[in-house]
């Protein structure tokens, strides 16, 4: 139910507040009752506890408690106590759980029950007392499906919040790690974490993450993806402005970049802000692999993109309108297969590359080896039957599976599926204007790019505005002891990584480094008290 | 109003693509005609004397920091007086813009695709630019850094490739200083200077407003350093009866270029890359021209202004009847001769003095 201002409303009949002389255990458990509809999951154990003087009441749900526990600790514990406490404080002392807390109103009774914890009423008490027993099953840490590296850690999220906080705890052993869990959803009440570095962080990121998250007033909030539509700068655009990624090992290092890192409960996917664009042609490989492989790879990345992006639209402007460009021994290998196909270079490029997404979706949700099968038969059924009964120019055939290829050299899968979008209009912009239509949808995307920005900071940084100082791990990775400063487009407060001058060296030449460098807890200390300045706009 | 914010740096090379987006295909051809080998010598007299004139124009937003030409005019010469002004760099703008489309599109049918109507150029062009000025400044700044410098090194890429072709006694006698040519060789590149004004219309925007002067300078003179490489390097690669012959001699190069005799005719690529430097021009001086009519009607958001501009630059682009008309009056007499001088030179010229007369130092 919502209010003309947009402001989501809770339904306050189903949960009325309680009013004094209503704390009667009976009472709060038809409120809750009535406030469950009467859920078969929901159970009321009625019990007498401190040598028979204590009549109490335990409510929860079956399906989302640890009842072993919930009778062994809590159970025991009441039934054994000699003499009735005094007050809930002292009941609470003795029950063996740590998280116990009082509860005073029916909308906290109900919201405690739903969470998953039992709720301990006793008669001739005002409050009630909730114990923290929550148990439901969990995915075992298993390797990443979607975000696979040759070497490196194997380890990846899973849908409990705390069991990916504790992931994340392994690798930042560091008390500077900030947790600060929203509650999301007025009706699935989902556990949104936030992370980051309070002393790496920028305040003014986090506040403003913080207040987009709290701003979210939604029934429900199943997935992280959910909340990204929520708290996007640019909610239209087609390229993602934020990272998602499984990886505890890539969630540290972003912290450790300054970035801020969302992660919902019940979502092995965590999302990452700010970005830019270049972060999503970057493997946690590339800190593994030498400088040299991992700048080649990463050249190839970015390269694969323009050819997904353009590779089709290209060789529809050249094959169609600028013939001319074209050597012509291949001009006329081209212009052979051309007389056999009755339909425009454009139509059989878009009709391939339709048939190739057709053939990616249907793979994704074939069961496994199925999956397999059909691929095999759509390729070679589908592109060599079309070749052969004369319908699709062989080229395009060569042309659609590079292009089916290169869309999945991006190591970031949600980037690669808006990159296969956005060729479309560049093919049609090729086959009516050529080169010049190419052009124009490039220059259209880039300056979509530039618009762009991911919480405040510019989408395209640091090309976009330039910063060659940044340029060291874009599209080269320069070698780790030279990366001594975290990307002053992010505004860190602390700019620096690392001490400089740690080229490996024999000591003798070390010592020669030492006197040109500045001693390195030095020269931290020094970083440390000047934030870097981000000039460009 | 909000203000968006570039940096010198950003400033600085905005100016190098204004500067260079013209000058760089119309140049050469009419320097060589006039100066002959001296033609380098053209070239960086004309960015002189375009640094000369734009320190004008420095001196004039110095007496007014933080505001644009359509503001300041109203407050030294009243609304009268002002508001025309304001106008009148909108006009302006506009018009470069669309002078600019026609002749881009032109070309494109021209040389690319004779065949085709000159309608999709223009729509697709006007929607671009107007795209761009819509998001703003900081877009356009930012689209720049990887536009010039990718723009840049193709340039250096295709000269490097035509370059064993070269005959360099052509550009002798180098030091050979036939002065009236000269001076008429230095026309062309200076009115295409001279769209430095927009300076007037965005000083406002840059982050140190101490480092204007300094940026705009440096752009006006690296793209004069260009422009006399561009020149000289046409000189060399064609002497100058041919050069002079050819309305584009890049182009011409381009025409003979090859890789491995595999890959050649590299017109298109040519075209896109000055496609791309212009567009940023364009898009610029449609902000500009939003921008300065948006502060003359004293209203606060300029994208209203910059939507409109979808149905005015396509009437202006389609004034001219052919590129040949486009070329010699709407370009040539109505814009170098009138609007840009009136707009870089006299009305800074004259404002200046009276704002020196009412002493707003």
């Amino acid at each position: 139910m919502y209010k003309a201002g947009g402001e989501l409303v809770v339904p306050k009949k189903r949960i009325p507040e309680m009013s004094k002389g209503q704390s009667d255990p009976e009472h709060i458990i038809s409120e809750v009752e009535r406030a469950f509809g009467q859920s078969a999951d929901l159970q009321v154990h009625r019990f007498q506890a401190g040598a028979g003087e204590l009549s109490c009441v335990l409510l929860y749900l079956k399906s989302f408690i640890d009842v072993e526990r919930l009778s062994q600790s809590v159970l025991v514990s009441l039934l054994s106590l000699p003499t009735p406490p005094v007050s809930m404080a002292k009941l609470a002392e003795a029950i063996p759980c740590v998280g116990t807390k009082e509860l005073s109103s029916l909308p906290e009774f109900c919201q405690a029950v739903a969470w998953g914890e039992a709720v301990l009423l006793v008669s001739g008490f005002q409050s009630g007392l909730s114990i923290p027993l929550q148990k439901y099953e969990k995915r075992v840490v298993t390797e990443s499906e979607n975000e696979k590296i040759i070497r490196g850690p194997r380890d990846s999220f899973v849908e409990s919040l705390w069991s990916n906080i504790g992931l994340l705890r392994t690798r930042l052993k560091n008390p500077d790690l900030r947790l600060e869990v929203l509650t999301l959803g007025a009706r699935t009440s989902a556990e949104a974490g936030l992370v980051y570095l309070e002393s790496l962080a920028n305040p003014l990121i986090v506040d403003e993450v913080r207040s987009r998250i709290q701003r979210v007033n939604v029934d429900r909030l199943l997935a992280t993806d959910n909340l990204t539509e929520f708290i996007t700068d640019a909610p239209w655009s087609p390229f993602p402005l934020g990272l998602r990624t499984e990886r505890p090992d890539r969630l540290a290092s972003a912290l450790l970049d300054g970035r801020v890192g969302i992660l919902l409960d019940g979502n092995p996917v965590v999302l990452v802000v700010p970005v830019v664009f270049w972060d999503f042609f970057k493997s946690p490989d590339d800190y593994i692999e030498n400088q040299y492989v991992a700048t080649s790879v990463r050249l190839l990345r970015l390269g694969t993109f323009f050819v997904t992006l353009f590779l089709s639209g290209f060789y529809v402007a050249t094959t169609t309108i600028h013939l001319e460009m074209i050597p012509q021994p291949l001009a006329l290998i081209i212009a052979g297969a051309r007389t056999r196909t009755p339909f425009p270079t454009a139509l059989e490029m878009i009709a391939m590359e339709i048939v190739i997404e057709i053939l990616r979706e249907g793979v994704i949700r074939m069961p496994g080896v199925l999956g397999q099968t059909i691929s095999i038969v759509g390729a070679l059924v589908i592109g060599e039957s079309a070749v052969t009964a004369g319908l699709i120019e062989p080229i395009i055939l060569v042309v659609v599976a590079f292009n089916a290829l290169a869309a999945f050299v991006a190591p970031v899968y949600h980037a690669a599926v808006s990159v296969r979008i956005l060729r479309f209009p560049i093919i049609l912009l090729s086959a009516s204007l050529g080169f010049f239509g190419l052009m124009l949808g490039a220059l259209f995307y880039l300056m979509h790019l530039v618009s762009l920005r991911s919480i405040g900071v510019p989408y395209l940084a640091p090309v976009g505005p330039l910063s060659v100082k940044e340029m060291g791990d874009l599209f080269i990775r320069l070698p780790l002891w030279q990366q001594n400063s975290r990307p002053s487009y992010l505004r860190p407060q602390d700019a620096t990584t690392q001490a400089p001058g740690q080229k490996p060296a024999p000591d003798t030449e070390r010592g020669t480094q030492a006197e040109k460098a500045p001693a390195p807890d030095k020269a931290v200390a020094e970083k440390n008290h000047s934030p870097a300045p981000n000039k460009e706009t | 109003m909000n203000i968006e914010r570039i940096s010198s740096r950003q400033l600085t090379w905005l100016i190098i693509s204004v500067n260079l987006s013209a000058s760089m295909i119309l140049g050469p051809s009419v320097i060589i005609f006039y100066a002959k080998q001296s033609a380098w010598l053209s070239s960086l007299l004309a960015a002189l004397l375009a640094a000369a004139g734009a320190l004008l124009n420095l001196h004039l937003i110095r007496c007014f920091p933080g505001q644009t030409v359509a503001q300041f005019s109203q407050k030294l010469l009243g609304p009268w007086f002002g508001k025309p002004i304001g106008f009148y760099y909108s006009l302006v703008s506009f018009y470069m813009v669309g002078v600019c489309l026609r002749m881009i599109s032109q070309l494109v049918k021209m040389t690319l695709m004779p065949e085709t109507p000159l309608w999709p150029f223009i729509l697709g062009l006007t929607l671009l630019v107007v795209y761009s000025a819509w998001l703003g400044l900081e877009a356009i700044a930012r689209a720049n850094d990887l536009i010039l410098p990718v723009s840049l090194v193709g340039l250096v890429f295709m000269l490097l490739l035509a370059a064993p072709e070269g005959r360099p006694y052509w550009g002798l006698p180098v030091w050979q200083l036939n002065l009236p040519g000269i001076v008429m060789g230095t026309f062309t590149p200076l009115a295409c200077f001279g769209e430095v004004f927009l300076i007037l219309l965005i000083a406002p925007a840059l982050n140190k407003p101490t480092e204007l002067r300094t940026a705009a300078v440096k752009g006006i003179l690296t793209a004069g350093l260009i422009l006399a490489a561009i020149t000289q390097f046409v000189l060399f690669m064609m002497g100058s009866f041919r050069a002079s012959a050819y309305f584009v001699p890049v182009m011409r190069i381009a025409e003979e270029l090859n890789i491995l005799d595999i890959f050649e005719r590299f017109e298109p690529l040519v075209l896109a890359g000055w496609l791309t430097i212009n567009s940023v021009k364009m898009s610029l001086l449609t902000y500009a021209g939003a921008r300065s009519l948006t502060e003359t009607l004293n209203r606060q958001n300029y994208r209203p202004v910059a939507l409109a501009a979808l149905l005015v630059l396509p009437l202006l682009a389609f004034l001219p009847r052919n590129l040949a008309e486009n070329l010699s009056i709407y370009v040539e007499t109505v814009a170098f001769k009138i609007l840009i001088p009136i707009a870089f030179l006299i009305l800074p010229g004259i404002m200046l003095i009276i704002a020196k007369v009412k002493k707003h130092a």
